[in-house]
């Protein structure tokens, strides 16, 4: 079972600081809201924000260390999750195709994101921050396991 | 993406003679559709339009106008209409559907027979007064390919297309086709048992008890005050049987004469009164069949059982077949999974499973009932806490009823509180296995399991099971999912292979490691270094 390539830690926390960014503007717009004096209220909404944001940057740090991913005869395993932990199974020979995406954070980290479809939707094989290369390689691999079968 | 077309194939044994071909492809004429079709879809398209009219006329515009406008949109609606019927044609070479369609973008669709799904036919009342049918084409994928509706055409050219499209999917070769033999008949008994109890009017005495309790914080009087004094309880009596016989006829209406027909390779499903449709069911194709046992089933001592297939997402209740008498439920079951095995037994799940179940049914209560007490701080409140008792019954029935089981041929997964509902999956469809488990469901060894398999039905799942058993179960079905019989395991082997470190999932499995998941070592530390 590998990890996934460290980098997409730095994504993630980039993402996460959107993230708080955006609910520190909502959070101070409810502050006004509170029937408190002025600086209880910033007090308030800058104390939620901190550790809020404080939150979403340690539990990136948990998410990549439970990511792992790997190639097993048969199946391609994922595993993944710190609440609910989650491992998914898909057979190489159900793959209808492979997708590889990339956002435009990724593109400046180098990283790939590959995706797997079957012919259900709730097929969950997306895998995240590979490296651009590891990501290739890793979609000729599954694409030469899928075989030639149909896979419905 | 039909780039899975190579599987004409696999359908003739390998060292079968070349095909005698029953209908050699030669060039066809392009066909339109019936030349009713235009006028058909301008009516449905412009019907759906008048409540813009009804508003307008409400707020005052003159009749006159709103006519004429009515008129001007009819006639947009048939030109549009008509065009569209002039771009769309279709021809059937040999055994492969090709349509053309498309105003101004053309779209070519080739569809060979084998990677239809299911030819559903449908006759609505409109169509059977002008002799046409709906033909409704649905096409394997993950609902990436949309079906292909040809609506609509002359009832025997639906036959024409249907027996065409069916025909291909016979091994080439085979004896001429069997007779059609009616395999199933709903009794209509049955039917109108099950249509009568299962309409949601049966409910009404139990609204009528709750308002009753309630007295006092309706006021029944200023309801009902408008009617001559006594005779309220008569219209209340009539309004509901009026509304039981409504809601019971709507049922018997839609499954009339619901009948199953085997032919030769075939199942086919037809029914309904004012609607009558037929869907050609290849039984090779059922994935996955759902049997439900409602309350009003176990009244009427019938089962709901569906058929699913994988299709690009028509309508899954298509096949299927509301009221099916118990000592019906075996016979039908082997007609729509031949040769499939589906007699396992179904173990219940641990007991500590019966503690979140309890739970789940008892917190949207406790939740609603502390909003409510929060909110009106009245005295009576509380005593609505008294919806945990049955609320708590359901759980602990719930987790009585929840199991699972397997076979060669198919994993079982039953649940349910109210309504029973057994999933028997075909293996040999499985598109993948998952697992999950939350930090609770840890804590108490217990894990979810999710089939996937190709939709509409998209997923089975199967809660709070054992964790270890989850996590071998998954693997092993995920890993079997080549075997193209169910039955066949030709990757024994694989069963002695590491079982995937289980116990990641299942803490109480690698000594009581029950804290291991507050994230001080990841799941597989020793083999990965963390943090560099």
């Amino acid at each position: 079972m590998l990890p996934l390539d460290s980098r997409v830690q730095r994504q993630w926390r980039i993402e996460a600081a959107g993230f708080s960014a955006f609910a520190a503007i909502v959070l101070l717009g409810a502050a006004a809201l509170l029937p408190f004096g002025i600086a209880v209220r910033v007090g308030i909404a800058v104390a939620l924000i901190i550790v809020g944001a404080a939150a979403l940057q340690y539990l990136v740090g948990l998410r990549y260390r439970y990511w792992r991913y790997g190639l097993a005869e048969d199946v391609l395993i994922l595993q993944r999750g710190v609440w609910t932990r989650r491992r998914s199974m898909t057979p190489y020979f159900r793959v209808q195709n492979v997708d590889i995406t990339q956002g435009p954070l990724e593109r400046w980290l180098g990283l790939k994101r590959l995706t797997i479809r079957t012919a259900s939707a709730f097929t969950d094989a997306s895998i995240p921050g590979l490296d651009k290369t590891d990501a290739e390689n890793l979609r000729v691999r599954i694409l030469e396991r899928a075989g030639q079968d149909a896979a419905v | 993406m039909s780039g899975f077309s190579s599987a004409p194939a696999k359908m003739l044994p390998s060292d079968a003679p070349p095909p005698p071909v029953p209908a050699p492809p030669q060039p066809v004429d392009w066909q339109r559709l019936h030349p009713a079709s235009p006028f058909l879809n301008a009516i449905i398209i412009a019907s759906r339009a008048w409540p813009v009219f009804l508003v307008a006329l409400i707020n005052g515009g003159s009749p006159l106008v709103i006519a004429a406008l009515l008129l001007l949109a009819a006639s947009v609606m048939l030109a549009l209409a008509f065009v569209r019927y002039l771009r769309f044609d279709y021809r059937l070479e040999g055994t492969t559907l090709v349509v053309r369609s498309g105003v101004f973008v053309r779209t070519t669709r080739t569809i060979p027979a084998d990677r239809v799904q299911q030819v559903t036919r449908n006759e609505k009342l409109r169509h059977r007064l002008l002799g046409v049918a709906e033909v409704l084409v649905e096409v394997a994928g993950a609902g990436t390919e949309p079906d292909v509706s040809l609506s609509v055409v002359a009832q025997h050219e639906a036959e024409r297309i249907r027996v065409r499209l069916h025909d291909a999917r016979r091994a080439v070769g085979a004896a001429p086709p069997a007779p059609d033999r009616i395999a199933f008949e709903q009794p209509n008994d049955a039917l109108l048992r099950w249509a009568a109890i299962s309409s949601p009017l049966f409910m009404l005495p139990a609204a009528g008890a709750v308002i009753g309790a309630l007295g006092d914080a309706v006021d029944i009087e200023r309801a009902w005050g408008w009617l001559p004094d006594g005779s309220q309880l008569w219209f209340i009596s009539v309004a509901g049987l009026l509304g039981l016989a409504g809601a019971t006829a709507i049922n018997v209406i839609r499954f009339y004469e619901l009948r199953l027909v085997q032919t030769d390779d075939n199942l086919r499903l037809e029914y309904g009164l004012l609607t009558h449709r037929r869907l050609e069911l290849p039984t090779d194709r059922v994935q996955a069949i759902v049997t439900k046992r409602s309350p009003a089933g176990r009244l009427s001592r019938t089962v709901g059982l569906t058929a699913h297939n994988a299709s690009s997402g028509g309508d899954a209740t298509n096949s299927y077949l509301p009221a099916v008498p118990l000592t019906e439920q075996p016979s039908l079951i082997g007609l729509l999974f031949p040769n499939v095995d589906i007699s396992a037994s179904i173990e219940g799940h641990p007991r500590p499973a019966l503690r979140r179940s309890v739970f789940r049914w008892t917190r949207p209560v406790v939740l609603i009932v502390g909003i409510v007490w929060i909110a009106l701080r009245t005295s009576w409140v509380p005593l609505l806490f008294l919806w945990l008792l049955p609320a708590g019954a359901l759980g602990i029935r719930a987790w009585r009823v929840l199991g699972h089981g397997e076979n060669d041929d198919v994993v079982l997964a039953r649940r349910g509180a109210i309504t029973d509902q057994t999933v028997a999956v075909r293996k040999d469809r499985v598109q993948s296995a998952s697992v999950y488990a939350n930090w609770f469901q840890r804590r108490l060894s217990l894990a979810t399991m999710q089939i996937e398999v190709a939709q509409p039905l998209g997923r089975v799942v199967v809660r709070d099971m054992d964790a270890t058993e989850a996590v071998v179960l998954a693997t092993t079905l995920a890993e079997q999912a080549r075997s193209e019989r169910p039955g066949d395991q030709p990757n024994k082997h694989q069963e002695q292979q590491d079982p995937l470190e289980a116990g990641d999932l299942a803490p109480g499995d690698h000594g009581g490691g029950s804290q291991d998941h507050r994230g001080e070592h990841p799941p597989d530390s020793h083999s990965v270094e963390i943090g560099e």
